[in-house]
C-alpha cells in the first residue's frame, strides 16, 4: 500500500511500469509496487541527495539506459556516452532545483539531455543530410536485422532528411516525443515550454516527416 | 507505416553503452558530492573539434608557382579566382548512374568532459575517424569509417584526469565500420533534387543559385545567409559537379552577405589554401579552405571566435576539423 502511494495513481503506476517494460527488463504494474529494489520514487531520492548525494546514484541506476539510448540515437556512441556522463553530473549538481511534486524524474533528465544535445544541433543536422544523401543510415548498427525494423530502414534517408529539415525546436519535441516517449505534459516541463507550444511544435514536425515520406512513395 | 511508427523504430536497436562507460559515468557522481558546491558554470562535455585555429593556419604567400600573383584583398575576388579556376579543370567529373563517386575524408572532433564539478578535473582530447565514401546513383555504395588511433591528449594533465575519472578503456574502442549503402538515386542543392542529367544540364546564373537558395533557406541554420553558406559548402563536399556549376557555387558562395577572406593559409595537412568564411552571431565561425589551383575543398572546420555561451573552449579553437583527401570517380567500390 504504501508502494501504491509512492507510485501515484494506478494509471500513473501502469505507465511507469509500461515503459520500464519498454526499456529492460519485463516489469508488472504489481510488480512494481512489491519489487524492493526500487522502493522510491525519483522524487524521494533525489530530495535524499540533496543531504546523502550517494543517493542519486539511484536516478542513475534507473535512468541511465533511457538517457543514453535517447542521446546516442542522436549522436556517434564515444560523444553519446560522454554526454549521457555530463548528463547526470549536471542533474546531482541541480538536485536543489529539482520540483519535489514530480515523482517521475525522466522528464526533467531528458530536458538536460536534450538542451546539452541542441548545442551540437549544426553537426546533428550535417550528418543527417549526409546520412539523406547516402542513402543509408551510419548510426544505424549494421548487425541489427528484426524484420520488424525493415520499414524503418528502408525509409532511414527519407526519415534522416526531414529530421535535418525540422526547426531546431520542433525536432527537439519530436524527438523527446518519438524517441525518448514522453507525454505532451512531459515535454513541456522538459523544454519548459507550454503545452500547446508542444503540440503545435509536434503538429508541423509531424507534418514535415510525412511530407518527405510521402514524395518518397510517389517517386 | 505511420510516420510516427517510422520514426519510433529509426535507430531503436543501437547497443547499450559499455559497461565500462557506465560504470565511468556513475563514478563521475560520487567525487563532486565530497566537495563544497559552489556557484560555478556547469562545463559542457562538449563534442567540440580540434586544435587552434592559430598553430594551424600559417599565413603564406600569394605566390604561384614561381609567377608572383598578389593575393586576393576580397572574400569575393578570391571566389571569383576559384571559379575561374574551377571552370577551366575538369575535376573528378561527374560519375555516370552506375560508377560510384568516391571522396576520402578525416574528420576529428575534440571532446571535453567534466568528471565532477571541479573544471580542473577536466579532460579533452581529440578523436578522429576516417571516413571512405562510394556514392552511386543506380548502384549499392559503400561506407568505410575507421576510427584512427586511441584518442589523443591536449596536455599530459588531460590523460591524467582521464585516467582519474576511470575511462582507460577508451583507448581499446578503435574499430573500423564497413557498411554496404543503398543507391542514392539523385544528388541535392539545398534543398532540391537532382538527376544526373538534370546535375548536367544545371546551369544557373551565380544570383540565380544564390537567390533560389536564399529563398528556400526557411528556418534551417543558424542565420539565413549563413545556412546559405554552409549549403554550398555541402554541395562542393561530397558531391560531383560540372566545372561550370563548380564556378557557379563559387560566384554564388561570393554572393553570401558577410563572407569574409581569412587569407592565404596552410590546411591542416599543410596543403596551400585559401580560406573564406561566415561568422555565425552565437560566435562560431565557419571556415571553407579551398586549393586555389584546382578549386577543390581541402578542408572544412568550424572555429569559436568569440566566447560561445555554453561552450568551454577559448575563442581560436577549431570544434570541427574535416580534411579531404581525395574526390574521383571509380567504377567499383574500390579505392582509385
Amino acid at each position: 500500500v504504501r508502494g501504491a502511494e509512492r507510485r501515484g495513481s494506478d494509471a500513473e503506476r501502469a505507465r511507469w511500469a509500461a515503459r520500464s517494460a519498454d526499456r529492460g527488463p519485463l516489469v508488472s504494474a504489481d510488480a512494481v509496487v512489491a519489487l524492493p529494489s526500487r522502493p522510491r520514487s525519483d522524487a524521494e531520492l533525489i530530495a535524499l541527495a540533496r543531504v546523502d548525494p550517494a543517493a542519486f546514484g539511484g536516478i542513475f541506476d534507473r535512468h541511465y539506459a533511457a538517457i543514453h539510448s535517447y542521446l546516442r540515437r542522436r549522436r556517434d556512441a564515444p560523444i553519446a556516452e560522454e554526454l549521457v556522463a555530463e548528463t547526470f553530473a549536471r542533474a546531482l549538481r541541480g538536485v536543489a532545483r529539482y520540483d519535489d511534486e514530480r515523482a517521475d524524474a525522466l522528464p526533467w533528465l531528458f530536458g538536460i539531455a536534450a538542451n546539452l544535445a541542441r548545442r551540437h544541433q549544426r553537426t546533428e543536422v550535417r550528418r543527417l543530410r549526409a546520412d539523406a544523401r547516402s542513402g543509408r543510415d551510419p548510426l544505424q548498427d549494421e548487425h541489427a536485422d528484426a524484420p520488424a525494423r525493415l520499414d524503418a530502414a528502408a525509409a532511414g534517408p527519407q526519415l534522416a532528411a526531414a529530421l535535418a529539415e525540422l526547426r531546431t525546436d520542433d525536432r527537439e519535441a519530436l524527438l523527446l516525443f518519438a524517441w525518448a516517449d514522453l507525454s505532451y505534459e512531459e515535454i513541456s516541463l522538459a523544454l519548459r515550454i507550454p503545452v500547446g507550444t508542444v503540440r503545435s511544435r509536434l503538429h508541423r514536425a509531424r507534418r514535415t516527416l510525412r511530407a518527405h515520406l510521402e514524395s518518397e512513395e510517389t517517386i | 507505416m505511420h510516420e510516427l511508427d517510422l520514426l519510433r523504430t529509426f535507430r531503436a536497436e543501437l547497443p547499450p553503452a559499455p559497461p565500462q562507460a557506465r560504470a565511468a559515468a556513475r563514478a563521475r557522481l560520487a567525487p563532486s558530492t565530497r566537495r563544497p558546491r559552489r556557484a560555478r558554470r556547469a562545463i559542457l562535455a562538449t563534442a567540440a573539434a580540434v586544435a587552434t585555429a592559430a598553430a594551424t593556419v600559417a599565413i603564406v604567400s600569394g605566390l604561384d608557382e614561381g609567377q608572383v600573383a598578389p593575393a586576393p584583398a576580397t572574400a569575393s575576388e578570391a571566389l571569383r579566382r576559384a571559379a575561374t579556376v574551377a571552370e577551366q579543370r575538369s575535376g573528378p567529373g561527374v560519375p555516370r548512374d552506375d560508377q560510384f563517386f568516391y571522396v576520402a575524408s578525416e574528420g576529428t572532433e575534440l571532446v571535453t568532459a567534466a568528471p565532477t564539478s571541479d573544471p580542473a578535473n577536466s579532460y579533452s582530447y581529440l578523436y578522429t575517424k576516417r571516413r571512405e565514401i562510394w556514392l552511386s546513383v543506380d548502384r549499392g555504395g559503400l561506407l568505410r569509417d575507421t576510427q584512427i588511433g586511441p584518442p589523443r591528449w591536449l596536455s599530459p594533465r588531460d590523460e591524467r584526469n582521464w585516467i582519474a575519472a576511470g575511462r582507460q578503456d577508451a583507448s581499446g574502442r578503435i574499430g573500423k565500420d564497413e557498411t554496404p549503402m543503398g543507391a542514392i538515386h539523385e544528388y541535392h542543392i539545398g534543398d532540391e533534387k537532382f538527376t544526373t542529367a538534370q546535375l548536367l544540364a544545371y546551369d544557373p546564373t551565380p544570383q540565380e543559385l544564390f537567390d533560389r537558395l536564399r529563398s528556400r533557406v526557411g528556418d534551417r541554420g543558424q542565420s539565413p545567409d549563413g545556412e546559405v553558406f554552409v549549403e554550398i559548402a555541402d554541395a562542393l563536399r561530397e558531391a560531383p559537379q560540372t566545372p561550370r556549376l563548380r564556378a557557379t557555387l563559387y560566384r554564388a558562395l561570393a554572393l553570401v552577405p558577410g563572407v569574409q577572406l581569412l587569407g592565404s593559409v596552410r590546411d591542416r595537412l599543410g596543403r596551400e589554401a585559401v580560406a573564406v568564411a561566415f561568422t555565425e552571431h552565437t560566435g562560431l565561425r565557419q571556415e571553407l579552405l579551398f586549393d586555389p589551383h584546382t578549386a577543390e575543398v581541402l578542408n572544412e572546420r568550424r572555429v569559436v571566435v568569440h566566447p560561445v555561451q555554453g561552450l568551454r573552449a577559448a575563442p581560436g579553437t577549431a570544434i570541427e576539423d574535416i580534411v579531404y583527401t581525395r574526390r574521383a570517380v571509380t567504377d567499383a567500390t574500390t579505392r582509385p
